[in-house]
């Protein structure tokens, strides 16, 4: 004591109080933040908030997180903020590795990883030492009147992609592996989990709790979603997610979307959520609800898509008027959405019986444009328009919208097109009317023999037999007049077209008799018209054998003369027929609607952000007295 | 007894190696560098020390004496410094003899005082831990002055370098001892001979502000 008095120093720890450990971390400063942690170490006064701020500093460098201790276990508040660290550790994963070669974090731009990832993000050099302080080397001993100096901290992050995981995910996706994009959303799935739980096991209220759930909600919609679309997730699991999906989407709709001071998720991209989970679980109406939100968004692809989507899923359902409702015009953009949302919308129209708009839309998207082949949509749109014009009289006015259905210049095969049409409608008069004009105007020889299978098809139709012969003959003449003056080896080749279009005709003829019943009247006039077929192939084979349809019109003859009552010529024996099942059953006609192949019909992925950040980051002296989600460099705010 | 030039080499070895640091506690077993704030920092200020000292040289002088620093620091490792010292000379037992014998007297003049002006370096920091309770902070430092040494009427060209050993107390209180090595120039029989000699000087003082807590 005396000598204390007089002027000796006694050995007394140093070490500077504890303030807020996380305070440089809201900085961005991480040496300053392990420094803090350090301290802590140093004075062994270690708590669960400490082994928080540890994984925070682990998660900031990339490091693996351990499991949680036992004093954070303890610590329902500390638990929650553990658990989302290793939850976003995990996002973090997932996000930089679906994008391997793109960049780093490319995926995740509209997340808070963005920013913790840029390599100037954070401080990670010490600050410089007060020149009054005294740096003594490291050494694994020191003196209680020393503390841990700040070091510099490295960054592991490059080193992210090589993060091990769990060896198996267990039942029900045990053979789906845990390092594949599916593993990773289950493993996440799982976190979100457990997060879940340290919420309910955190009593009372904390800021911004409501927050975090609207968060983690919306992160939990877009796993489903995410879960729901992976090709390799097997039948046993299917279930499963589609169970998650239908939770995610439940406890989506609980949410309230116009509570904007604490909802992070703005109503848009709730909206979005809903309406694409309802989608997955198969909800339309719900998914057409909230897609409806969408369809005045500020950004043009984002309220198309949505008005796809009405109509594609209204139409599917056979929801004519909300199909025609939400479309009352087509758009050009997103470009690969609007053959397919034409189709749509027009023939909702039509459905619906809205004549005159369904024309004006189809007339939209098919004016003045050339279609490509390839298109299903325009095709059956096309098809639709067609069909749609047979069941009016022709006149002028059937010219001059057919004249708007498409470049000018391909009238005439439009105007064949619309004549076929209306054979299939079941309409020869206007087939007639259609192409007795184009006939006499026509300058091209080329179009002749279609043009007179029409008019053949009709006659039958119209049970003309004397027309029908007429124009048979008539397509057969040219063949007369030209034979002798082409070589025989040359002649297939030469009158392919016409005798192609003779066969096609013959052999259309057959399935629409089938159609005619069984009674005495269609059974006779069945039997006078195989007998013409038989007459006009037998007499076709007979004139050119060389023909390239001889062997397919010789099958239509046996065919027709087994089907004749007197049986008759020599041909109808099916002796020495490879199998029976070789035979040809004529049933009819099926009548396709004009529907594109379902498979092919666009399915655009609707983007929406991710949620920006699910950490709650400790704010003031442990413990906490708040939480915030983010991390702001004070630089930056200036 | 007198103090010879090698005992008090001796000497100074045995305050260097004091001066080790020794290991008072253990921490958790992380490596890293450790902060300790300066017990008492100098920066900036000045102080004023007492001083005891003796003049050892092969001179046949017993000479001891007394003094004062006064000095101040610019910074925390470099100190300007005014040392006067008053020294009482008298023969020693040999000088003593061969006076009365042979009536033989030294061609060193006895010296009387000693004004000096010169730097200290701090170029360390260093603790030791005593009777496991107290802590001795203190600066080893570098000493070189100049000056002045009056012997018997004659002005005498003097320096002198060494090291020194600042050390810390509460509220202000400085102890130092420097272990120096002079040089004196002095007019002799045979000319101008350099005089070697050993000086070691014992202050206590008080710096204005020094000392304090964290």
């Amino acid at each position: 004591m005396s000598l204390a008095a007089s002027g000796c120093v006694p050995l007394a720890d140093r070490t500077p109080a504890r303030d807020d450990i996380f305070a440089p971390l809201h900085d961005a400063d991480l040496s300053a933040f392990d420094h803090s942690l350090a301290l802590d170490s140093h004075a062994d006064r270690e708590d669960a908030w400490t082994d928080v701020g540890q994984a925070f500093l682990a998660f900031a460098n990339c490091r693996e997180l351990e499991r949680p201790s036992e004093r954070v276990r303890d610590n329902p508040e500390a638990l929650l903020v553990y658990e989302l660290i290793r939850l976003e550790d995990h996002r973090r994963v997932r996000l930089r590795r679906g994008t391997a070669g793109a960049g780093r974090g490319s995926r995740s731009t509209a997340t808070i990883h963005a920013q913790l990832q840029t390599p100037s993000f954070f401080n990670r050099d010490p600050a410089d030492v007060d020149e009054t302080l005294i740096r003594w080397p490291e050494s694994s001993e020191s003196w209680p009147d020393e503390w841990p100096a700040a070091t510099a901290v490295d960054d592991e992050c490059d080193a992210l992609h090589r993060r091990q995981g769990p060896e198996r995910l267990g039942a029900p996706f045990d053979d789906i592996a845990p390092f594949g994009l599916t593993g990773r959303l289950v493993i996440e799935w799982r976190f979100t989990d457990k997060v879940r739980a340290a919420m309910r096991a955190v009593n009372g209220d904390f800021e911004p709790r409501e927050s975090l759930e609207y968060s983690l909600t919306a992160h939990r919609a877009d796993l489903a979603v995410a879960l729901s679309e992976q090709p390799d997730v097997e039948a046993s699991a299917a279930a499963l997610v589609d169970e998650l999906a239908r939770g995610a989407l439940d406890d989506l709709l609980a949410i309230a979307p116009d509570d904007e001071e604490t909802n992070p998720i703005d109503s848009t991209n709730l909206a979005i959520r809903t309406a694409w989970l309802a989608m997955t679980v198969g909800d339309p109406q719900l998914a057409i609800d909230n897609l409806h939100s969408l369809v005045d968004h500020d950004q043009e692809a984002v309220s198309n898509t949505a008005r796809y989507y009405i109509v594609k899923i209204a139409w599917l359902e056979g929801w004519w008027s909300v199909a025609a409702d939400a479309s009352p015009e087509l758009f050009d953009e997103p470009a690969s959405l609007r053959s397919s949302h034409a189709f749509f919308a027009s023939t909702a129209h039509r459905h619906d019986g809205r004549d005159d708009s369904f024309l004006g839309l189809a007339r939209e998207a098919l004016r003045d444009r050339r279609r490509n082949p390839d298109d299903p949509f325009l095709g059956a749109l096309y098809r639709e328009v067609l069909r749609e014009l047979v069941r009016y009289e022709v006149d002028e006015r059937t010219e001059e919208l057919l004249e708007e259905f498409g470049p000018r210049g391909e009238l005439a095969t439009r105007q064949r097109e619309l004549a076929e049409v209306a054979l299939d409608a079941g309409r020869p008069e206007v087939a007639e009317e259609i192409i007795h004009p184009l006939l006499r105007e026509t300058r091209d020889a080329r179009q002749l023999p279609r043009m007179q299978a029409i008019l053949a098809l009709a006659a039958f139709l119209r049970d003309d037999q004397n027309e029908f012969d007429h124009q048979i003959e008539q397509l057969l003449d040219h063949r007369d007049g030209l034979q002798e003056a082409i070589p025989r080896h040359r002649r297939a080749a030469f009158f392919a077209h016409q005798d192609g279009e003779l066969a096609r005709v013959l052999r259309a003829m057959l399935p629409l008799m089938a159609e005619w019943g069984d009674d005495e009247p269609s059974r006779a006039l069945r039997q006078k018209w195989l007998v013409a077929i038989t007459e006009h192939t037998q007499d076709f084979i007979r004139r050119a054998p060389e023909s390239a349809v001889s062997d397919n019109l010789t099958e239509l003859y046996k065919l027709a003369g087994q089907l004749l009552d007197d049986h008759p010529r020599g041909y109808a024996e099916r002796v020495g027929a490879e199998a029976p099942s070789a035979s040809t059953l004529v049933l009819g006609t099926v009548n396709m609607p004009p529907t594109p192949p379902l498979d092919e019909i666009p399915r655009p992925r609707l983007r929406w952000p991710p949620v920006y950040s699910l950490l709650l980051i400790p704010h003031g002296a442990p413990p906490p007295e708040e939480f915030t989600t983010d991390i702001s460099r004070p630089q930056e705010e200036s | 007894m007198a103090i010879t030039a090698r005992t008090a080499l001796w000497i100074a070895l045995a305050l260097l190696v004091m001066a080790v640091p020794s290991v008072a506690s253990a921490d958790d077993g992380t490596e890293r560098d450790t902060l300790q704030e300066r017990f008492a920092p100098k920066d900036g200020r000045f102080f004023v020390h007492g001083s005891a000292t003796a003049l050892v040289r092969d001179d046949f002088y017993h000479s001891i004496g007394y003094g004062g620093d006064l000095g101040y620091y610019f910074n925390e490792r470099i100190g300007i410094e005014l040392r006067v010292i008053n020294l009482h000379s008298r023969l020693a037992h040999a000088g003593e003899k061969m006076r009365e014998e042979h009536d033989f007297v030294p061609d060193l003049r006895a010296p009387d005082a000693l004004a000096t002006v010169g730097t200290r370096i701090s170029w360390g920091y260093g603790k030791v831990l005593t009777l496991g309770q107290f802590v001795v902070h203190f600066d080893p430092q570098l000493t070189l002055h100049g000056g002045l040494m009056l012997a018997e009427r004659r002005l005498v060209p003097t320096t002198t370098a060494g090291i020194g050993f600042l050390t810390h107390w509460q509220k202000g209180i400085q102890i130092k001892l420097d272990l120096q090595a002079s040089v004196h120039f002095e007019q002799r029989t045979r000319g101008t001979i350099p005089a070697v000699g050993f000086l070691p000087v014992f202050s206590i003082g008080w710096s204005p502000g020094a000392g304090g807590d964290l």
